[in-house]
């Protein structure tokens, strides 16, 4: 590809540049037969250009529901509210279909979990991305093919001319994937949305998919919004890192931070659910219950039944975002969490 | 796809359905039969020696003969060129009519589909045109707007297209809840993209065995229609009016409806088969 490779912009701590995109008090709240259900509950978020963001939480956590806002693409029975909701400076809370139409596939993109299905089974791999880089770009065919054919080459798929035949079903998993990568990516977007994009893969696969994204999302200077349950792949992709629970966001941090010292009894659970390779022997630490019905929320901090420190306020009181320290800050009326441990025999 | 041997690349999902209906002998019957009915409707008129609308008194009801195949009608017409004249105009009311209940029933359905919104009110609609008896709403609607081509082929058109509408949205439906939409709408495509290359590419084939099926039905109420008066009237030639006018004559002429009752069963028949291979072929690729 003839990139002209940008500098990468890592270090989000120090110089953090105009973000791109800002989400503040996101609520979304479903209108279904059984009443309103609220999917998110007043989420923060920010995300400077080519940064990468893994947003983490369990099935239900309102993680996908964060994807499909910012794209635009929830459905009508969705109420969407906010404080601020902005990409690259423009308001999307009052943005009209058509100009989200072009912002999507041409500034935005996203990748899903499913390769499998992602994909339109009837037409050819190359024809679909031809039809993605024509939708948004006025350029002939032929010219059109090349640029598609030049886009698979680039996610790493041997023999991109003859693939760009094929129609997805002839395609394997990994492949799929990569094809998608090169349709999300071919007009070169500042916002690159990834929905678990390496769950449905062979564990193989998978790593040459991360790598893939974190490679081409650096040369295009892509900022990307991964979302995941596995805090491996966290470990492995994000610069910051922010979990939710139940619809909420309950902590953020930078990643090194919020694998060193979590500060939310959840993401403590998360990092113990984790297998670790050298501890053979130890035991998981596994978060006891379920995530509550989203109709029946705990008043509180809707994690406290789960919680092993709750304590009387958690049962009562919404714990605040508070910054425990620079760049991170949690939800909970415990932390920072090492006084609460040191305070217990 | 698991019956392919490894490393097999399927040429395509429509070829292997081509194959499996190969296999089949009701397609074989069908596909044959309704050639033959469509070349002696198409190709017929043009090589019969007579005219349809000739009269001729003194030939009246004359059983079947070497001058006339399948003797003569009321009127002395040469039946099996009315016949041909007849299937002609049969086969095209019953066409134009599930034309038309194809597209107005197929928008309808992938419309509810699409939009949500639209969903309610949309099959609302559909379901009071259910509730009548299709063949109560086509008679009351060529009555009420007079016998001509045009509101016949509107009755049989709206009397078929609620079926039409029905398969339509719920084959739309399970494709809209597939990745493959989002993903589209991912890259920008617009709602008339989205909904012809995405929606109808993946949910046609449902509602074309259907369209099959639809065809039969129509070709029958078109000829029903004729026989009750209210289709086209005489002298133009038609299956079912002129079964009617051998009806008056069963006893002593029964060539005459007998014969264009076997044509409109001869046309019916093999649709029905077409329609129920195709049915088969496209559940057996679904499973």
């Amino acid at each position: 590809m003839k990139h002209s490779p940008r500098e990468t912009m890592i270090a989000p701590q120090t110089a953090r540049p105009e973000p791109l995109l800002v989400v503040r008090g996101l609520s979304v709240t479903f209108a279904t037969d059984q009443g309103p259900l609220k999917a998110l509950d007043a989420v923060d978020l920010t995300l400077a250009p080519g940064e990468t963001l893994a947003v983490v939480g369990e099935s239900g956590s309102g993680k996908s529901v964060l994807s499909l806002a910012l794209m635009g693409l929830l459905p009508p029975t969705a109420k969407i509210e906010a404080d601020a909701l902005t990409f690259d400076g423009r308001d999307l809370t009052g943005l009209r279909e058509p100009d989200f139409r072009t912002l999507r596939g041409t500034a935005m993109s996203m990748i899903f979990q499913e390769p499998a299905t992602a994909l339109n089974p009837v037409r050819r791999i190359g024809d679909q991305i031809v039809e993605a880089i024509r939708l948004h770009e006025d350029i002939p065919a032929p010219k059109a093919r090349a640029r598609a054919i030049e886009a698979l080459a680039a996610t790493g798929i041997p023999a991109p001319a003859e693939r760009a035949g094929a129609f997805p079903h002839q395609l394997s998993g990994g492949m799929r994937q990569r094809a998608l990568i090169a349709m999300a990516l071919v007009h070169r977007p500042r916002l690159l949305i990834a929905d678990e994009p390496t769950t449905a893969l062979d564990v193989t696969v998978q790593a040459q998919i991360l790598d893939l994204i974190r490679d081409l999302a650096r040369e295009t200077g892509t900022a990307t919004l991964f979302i995941t349950h596995d805090m491996g792949v966290v470990a492995e992709m994000a610069d910051r890192v922010s979990v939710f629970y139940a619809g909420r966001l309950v902590e953020t941090a930078p990643a090194p931070a919020l694998f060193s010292s979590p500060e939310h009894p959840y993401t403590v659970g998360l990092l113990g659910s984790m297998p670790q390779m050298n501890a053979r022997g130890a035991p998981m630490l596994p978060i006891r219950g379920t995530v509550p019905d989203p109709r029946l929320m705990p008043p509180g901090c809707h994690f406290h039944p789960r919680c092993p420190f709750a304590a009387g306020a958690c049962r009562t009181d919404r714990p605040a975002l508070r910054e425990i320290r620079p760049g991170q800050a949690s939800a909970c009326h415990l932390a920072p969490l090492i006084e609460t441990l040191e305070a217990r025999p | 796809m698991t019956d392919l041997p490894a490393g097999e690349i399927p040429a395509g999902s429509s070829s292997r359905t081509w194959r499996r209906m190969r296999r089949n002998p009701a397609m074989a019957i069908g596909v044959t039969v309704l050639t033959a009915v469509v070349f002696f409707a198409l190709i017929g008129p043009m090589i019969s020696p007579y005219d349809p609308y000739d009269t001729a008194l003194r030939m009246r009801l004359k059983p079947p003969s070497a001058a006339h195949w399948l003797g003569t009608d009321s009127q002395g017409r040469d039946l099996a060129t009315r016949l041909m004249y007849g299937a002609r105009t049969t086969l095209m009311l019953g066409l134009a009519g599930v034309a038309f209940a194809a597209l107005t029933g197929g928008a309808i359905g992938l419309l509810a589909a699409f939009y949500k919104r639209l969903d309610n009110p949309l099959m609302r609609l559909i379901d009071v045109l259910l509730s009548f008896p299709s063949i109560l709403f086509g008679l009351s609607l060529a009555a009420m707007m007079g016998p001509g081509l045009h509101s016949l082929i509107l009755a049989i058109g709206l009397s078929i297209m609620p079926g039409i509408a029905r398969i339509s949205r719920g084959a739309a439906l399970s494709v809209m809840a597939q990745d493959f939409m989002d993903g589209g709408r991912v890259i920008g495509l617009p709602d008339v993209t989205l909904m012809r290359r995405y929606l109808l590419a993946n949910a046609y084939a449902p509602i074309l065995t259907y369209v099959t099926l639809a065809f039969g039905d129509a070709v029958l109420l078109a000829a029903a229609l004729g026989f009750l008066g209210l289709g086209l009237q005489p002298p133009t030639a038609e299956l079912g009016s002129i079964a009617a006018e051998g009806r008056s004559f069963l006893f002593i002429a029964p060539h005459v409806s007998f014969a264009a009752s076997a044509l409109i069963f001869l046309i019916v028949l093999p649709v029905n088969m077409l329609g129920d291979t195709l049915r088969d072929a496209a559940d057996r690729r679904a499973s």
